[in-house]
């Protein structure tokens, strides 16, 4: 009995599911790129309804970071959901299309999406809704700088590291060294004047020393709370640094140019 | 007859479905988490993700070797205390005792350590970590205070740091 309660189940799902479809067009694109999704609800619970169709609809992230939902997903859709309702077909009345450009409608970066969760549904639950339907997602391109800080924004007490891809390196005597030291010093405040960063410059050493982790990329990660010698009440307000071998005689950037800077911020948790 | 086909390829995989639900039974009683999650914890890896990247070569690095997170340990008590213990170089980004919750004790998806006013979040990931490898697998979310626009602060979040611990007793 069980067996035959589970068949039945299932074959009706199976038919059921017929019909109904999500596309995207274009069908490959980025989460920076303007997309339309197109939901055919012929065999579902709002096969032929009438009233207003809204989607439901979830970022499905990279690197294991939890799916987070849309900003419009609410139930029931009421007027702060309006970007989510649907344009019903004029020819035909069970296919809906939504255009939005999925890292602004989620707000989510680019980069953090592998694919996109979506239903369409009433106005309520109870009006009908679709299967869920999952829409695979493109990387986004990106070009790379020759040293990039990870990551985008941190504190004082976080792990921060600075790479250095000596592929993208145009200058050809810096890219033969093949030893590369960080030149690095901060700026901040002590609460009452500001910090000089000449008082803070690290020595060209062993703990400045990037290491070689392959394919012409070199790293180094400090906690720059922990890496600078801090007086107290001493606060780091922004990081200066460049590449350069280890006497200094070439650096990146060039002599003549401005060394890279970047805010530190205060940290909330 | 396309049609009769596809009911014939879909009748033909529901009973391998009934099958496997035959092979495998009742899916029985609940797991307890509590109980699983009691003991003491290594870090095996440590991966830090850059939330707020625009650059898919820039958004994950693992620290796991950078610092001595294997001599982090996290020990949750049975009676709601815990301590952690780091006699290596690893950074912190917790508080260090104090007493631990689940943020909801029958379906658990965050870890909450306090310690007096002091309160840190760890966001479970794969629950089925704990069933099948006895790891537990958790993240910390850094927050940082970042001037909009307008000059106004707000606090957003930018670093995940995804703990990833075994049991050591």
């Amino acid at each position: 009995m069980k067996k035959i309660i589970l068949l039945f189940t299932f074959v009706a799902s199976a038919l059921i599911s017929f019909g109904q479809s999500a596309t995207a067009d274009p069908a490959g694109f980025t989460a920076d790129d303007e997309v339309t999704i197109t939901i055919n609800t012929t065999g579902t619970g709002l096969d032929g309804y009438t009233g207003d169709v809204y989607v439901w609809t979830w970022a499905i992230r990279t690197n294991g970071l939890p799916n987070l939902d849309a900003p419009t997903n609410s139930n029931p859709a009421g007027a702060g959901q309006a970007a989510a309702k649907m344009t019903r077909s004029e020819t035909n009345p069970n296919i809906y299309t939504i255009t939005f450009t999925p890292s602004e409608f989620y707000g989510v970066p680019a980069v953090q999406f592998d694919k996109i969760g979506i239903l369409a549904k009433g106005a309520d639950w109870s009006n009908g809704q679709t299967a869920d339907f999952v829409i695979e997602v493109e990387p986004p391109v990106f070009e790379s700088p020759v040293i990039r800080i990870f990551p985008t924004e941190f504190s004082a007490d976080d792990v921060v590291t600075i790479f250095y891809d000596t592929k993208l390196e145009e200058n050809a005597e810096m890219k033969a060294v093949g030893e590369y030291y960080l030149l690095t010093s901060i700026g901040g405040t002590n609460g009452e004047d500001d910090l000089d960063p000449n008082d803070y410059y690290k020595p060209i050493g062993e703990e400045t020393k990037l290491m070689a982790v392959g394919n012409g990329v070199f790293r180094i990660s400090f906690v720059p709370s922990r890496f600078f010698d801090l007086a107290e009440g001493d606060v780091i307000g922004q990081l200066l640094y460049l590449i350069q071998n280890q006497s200094g005689t070439l650096t990146n950037p060039p002599a003549g140019f401005e060394i890279l800077k970047k805010d530190v911020r205060v940290k909330a948790n | 007859m396309k049609f009769i086909a596809n009911r014939l390829i879909i009748l033909a995989m529901a009973f391998g479905v009934i099958s496997c639900i035959e092979e495998f039974g009742d899916t029985g009683e609940p797991m307890d988490r509590h109980a699983q999650v009691v003991g003491t914890w290594k870090v095996n890896s440590m991966i830090q993700t850059d939330l707020l990247t625009d650059n898919p070569d820039n958004a994950v690095v693992d620290i796991t070797d950078v610092y001595a997170f294997e001599e982090y340990t996290l020990t949750l008590n049975e009676d709601g205390s815990f301590t952690t213990s780091n006699t290596g170089n690893a950074p912190e980004f917790v508080i260090q005792n104090g007493s631990w919750a689940f943020n909801d004790e029958e379906f658990p998806s965050s870890l909450i350590l306090t310690s007096g006013s002091n309160t840190s979040v760890l966001d479970f990931g794969s629950l089925n970590s704990l069933t099948d490898r006895n790891e537990l697998e958790v993240t910390f979310t850094r927050k940082v205070v970042i001037p909009d626009d307008e000059g106004v602060d707000h606090e957003e979040d930018a670093i995940a740091y995804e703990y990833t611990l075994s049991k050591t007793n």
